[in-house]
């Protein structure tokens, strides 16, 4: 062990106490750090690398007997990853009791261990503080100092922590990549080395890697190691738990191997099955081998990775599946506004335009797509689509278990073609539709990504133009450079009918929002390259080309209800359609339901959080202060029924509070 | 570049592996490790536990020769009544990891609490005639809390 680099925090406001105490500590060979309240310890702990903290319990007023602030910080789950030992000048039976005694069943999932691990009063002298020290770093810590860790070249803890972290600043970055590692040499706490291969998955929140683990006897052993933000990992791997291990082979959890810091967590699956050596993903698989093999891998995939998930629990929705995939873009804030959309496509065009990619402009109904050969599109905006929701109703929408990320990284390929998934952050109830559409769009972005515009546009009108998923798609009269794209995809669209029983308009509505959400993600303020513009681009295409065969012939305008008559805002409920000053217009969702909660309390102050809970029927973040997602849905709804939604007659912010409908304004 | 969903969508049906409390009707088995069983607290105990489960009485050495102690789901140990309490919690420990051993005393100190705890118990009382307290005692108990691991 090498002691040296045991870092151990000492929290006590009596400062001269606390530096005699370091110094005892520092002598012993550990390194110390200090903080002299809660909040300097707080900081401490998200910020620096910590392994064993001794924490005062009154750290506020030494004379006060109800001051247990120290104890707070044992008792935070976010630390629960830290041996803690408490040490008091009023120690007590039940100070004892209550750190290192019973957990409430509520508590973070430890390892089993309690708030504190031991319990020292000042007066037993620094000796004793030390020995407890040194219990805690052998029985507790449980790091492998000895554990050789080689990284493939183009990875790095530093790396990893940027990834995971992204905001955090550089002075932090280094405190991020030494937790990472102490990360890895807690999870391989009995090996003698670990070679860390590949990166497999990467998002700001999660990566999969592919590791090999050698024993003290030099034996081999594989590894799939989740490793990211620990609330990120916990909830992938009960999800991998709950689901997973019940239907898909070839990969079994090793109980034994997890572990956390406080930022992070990690889970390592050995790898049962062929050599986890020979195994790509089937990003790298499809590049480099013929489009049969590519086949058969995606055969094997549907068929006998992911077709016994669909069995489970499978039944049939009436919700609008529009609906459902609105409010998803919603929750995730993905969705775009009229607004957003125009500054997007706007400066998207001007970036396509600079790279010699073509030109879009935009119109309210429509947008019209100028190449580069002279050749132009006229489609319409689909985001008008959403605003208005005339989406074709679709009725008895096969849902059930679904892996939910499909996708060229999440999928791993042996050489003979077989299938295995990882990444299981997004198991759970969904459309049976989504692991297939998630597999097209990304085999989509990956080649048509290196395509030009008209080539897209091309392939797309010959998707759309299908009327059923087992329908044979002609490539006849398209580039070569697609053909294998295009068979690709017929296998998917086939499998998807073959498992799921979806039509062919709930597949096509699947795409469109997963290209909208796509869209989504561009950032009108970066600078992108050619190869980095051309998915934004694809996505805006796919989504206009998509969107007429979505969408409902429109009925004639209804006439004005008697009811409405006299009242300036007006909601008729069965038709879910509001009337504002004799006109009317169709609400989205999530803007409806709001309005809905507003118009049951007219001319009342609501609190935002009764319109989320209530109105929205969703948890309420107490963590979001603007609450970002319900701004977003009044500014919308403003947009629709103010005639100047800079000077609102009917919706009104009471500021630091909620809103109030006033339904009929005094002039 | 794909789509990366963020995780935790509270939305998605939470698949729930966690397991239920025990119901009321599934008959949990304590142990109470006494030499005095109809001291006034030792009947109080005896009470209220036989409301929640089934009972076995013993003293430290026939404890220790039980060859079914992991088949307690909760271990009283009353402090008075065995020679070495750390000792005794250790034995204990090393033979049941899941069990919860509460030890029970008239007269606690917080190092007698410290030792208990480092030895492996899972609490550490005062013997004390309100019901409703040993109630919730007993009810924190048997939820499904981690295992304790002796700490030192």
């Amino acid at each position: 062990m090498n002691q040296h680099e045991i870092i151990v925090l000492l929290i006590d406001n009596d400062r001269d106490f606390l530096n005699t105490r370091a110094e005892s500590v520092r002598k012993a060979g550990y390194q110390v750090l200090r903080a002299y309240s809660l909040k300097e310890a707080r900081e401490r702990l998200m910020n620096e690398r910590v392994h064993v903290v001794v924490t005062d319990v009154r750290l506020v007023n030494d004379d006060d007997d109800r001051d247990t602030t120290g104890i707070t910080v044992a008792k935070d789950g976010q630390f629960h990853s830290i041996p803690k030992i408490v040490l008091t000048g009023f120690p007590s039976f039940q100070g004892v009791r209550e750190v290192m005694g019973p957990r409430e069943a509520t508590s973070s999932p430890s390892e089993g261990m309690p708030p504190a691990i031991y319990y020292l009063a000042k007066d037993e002298g620094p000796a004793a503080m030390i020995e407890a020290i040194q219990v805690a770093v052998e029985r507790h810590v449980k790091l492998n100092w000895d554990l050789n860790i080689r990284l493939n070249e183009r990875l790095s803890f530093a790396q990893l922590g940027q990834r995971l972290d992204s905001e955090a600043s550089s002075r932090h970055l280094l405190a991020r990549s030494q937790e990472l590692e102490d990360l890895f040499r807690r999870l391989f706490v009995t090996q003698t080395q670990i070679t860390i291969d590949e990166l497999f998955v990467s998002t700001s929140t999660y990566v999969a890697l592919k590791v090999f683990a050698f024993n003290e006897n030099g034996r081999e052993s594989g590894f799939i190691v989740s490793c990211g933000l620990a609330p990120v990992i916990r909830e992938t791997r009960q999800r991998y738990r709950a689901a997973a291990i019940q239907h898909f082979g070839g990969l079994s959890l090793d109980e034994g191997m997890r572990a956390e810091t406080v930022h992070y967590a990690a889970a390592a699956y050995r790898f049962m099955g062929t050599n986890l050596a020979d195994i790509t993903t089937l990003r790298q698989f499809q590049r480099h081998r013929p489009a049969e093999a590519v086949e058969t891998a995606l055969n094997n995939l549907y068929q006998e990775c992911l077709s016994s998930w669909y069995e489970k629990g499978r039944q049939y929705q009436d919700k609008p599946l529009a609906d459902h995939y609105s409010e998803w873009l919603d929750a995730y804030r993905l969705s775009l506004g009229m607004d957003e959309f125009q500054a997007q496509v706007q400066s998207l065009s001007n970036q396509l335009l600079t790279q010699g990619i073509g030109h879009c402009a935009y119109e309210v109904d429509s947008l019209y797509f100028q190449l580069p050969d002279n050749q132009s599109i006229n489609l319409p905006n689909p985001v008008t689509l959403v605003e208005d929701g005339s989406f074709k109703k679709i009725s008895q929408v096969p849902w059930g278990l679904t892996h939910g990320r499909v996708n060229l990284q999440t999928v791993l390929v042996s050489p003979e073609g077989r299938c295995w998934l990882i990444d299981f952050s997004q198991v759970g109830q969904a459309p049976l539709l989504q692991d297939f559409v998630s597999l097209e769009v990304a085999l989509k972005m990956e080649w048509l990504g290196q395509q030009n515009l008209l080539t897209c546009y091309l392939v797309e009108q010959r998707l759309v133009g299908l009327a059923d998923l087992k329908e044979r798609i002609a490539v006849e009269g398209l580039p070569g450079s697609v053909v294998g794209l295009l068979r690709q995809i017929q296998l998917i669209r086939r499998q998807a009918s073959l498992l799921t029983d979806c039509s062919m308009l709930a597949y096509q509505t699947g795409l469109f929002f997963h290209a909208l959400a796509q869209l989504s993600h561009y950032q009108p303020e970066v600078r992108y390259l050619r190869r980095e513009l051309m998915p934004y681009a694809y996505s805006l295409l796919a989504a206009a080309v998509i969107s007429p065969a979505l969408t409902v012939a429109q009925p004639p305008p209804l006439p004005l209800p008697i009811e409405a008559s006299g009242h300036e805002l007006w909601l008729d409920a069965n038709n879910r359609t509001l009337w504002v000053q004799g006109k009317s217009t169709r609400l989205p969702p999530m803007e409806y339901r709001v309005l809905v909660y507003l118009y049951n309390h007219p001319n009342q102050l609501c609190a935002k959080q009764d319109i989320i809970q209530q109105g929205l029927g969703e948890p309420y973040d107490e963590f979001d202060r603007e609450q970002s997602r319900l701004t977003t849905l009044i500014s919308r709804l403003r947009r629709r029924i103010e005639p100047d939604k800079n000077k609102p007659q009917f919706l009104h912010t009471i500021h630091s509070y909620g809103y109030k409908l006033t339904l009929n304004p005094s002039p | 570049m794909l789509i990366n969903w963020p995780v935790v969508d509270p939305r998605i049906p939470h698949l729930d592996f966690t397991p239920c409390p025990k119901e009321m009707h599934v008959r949990n088995r304590f142990l109470f490790v006494t030499n005095q069983p109809a001291t006034p607290w030792s009947a109080l105990l005896r009470l209220t536990l036989t409301r929640w489960g089934n009972l076995s009485i013993h003293g430290e050495a026939e404890t220790l020769n039980d060859d079914t102690l992991c088949h307690y789901d909760v271990i009283f140990v009353d402090a008075g009544h065995v020679a070495d309490v750390g000792q005794f919690i250790a034995c204990l420990r090393q033979r049941c990891e899941q069990q919860r051993i509460i030890v029970a005393t008239a007269s606690p100190t917080w190092k007698r609490a410290r030792e208990a705890m480092q030895a492996g118990a899972s609490d550490y009382i005062r013997k004390s005639s309100d019901a409703t307290e040993l109630h919730d005692i007993i009810q924190q108990a048997l939820q499904n809390l981690p295992p304790t691991t002796p700490l030192g």
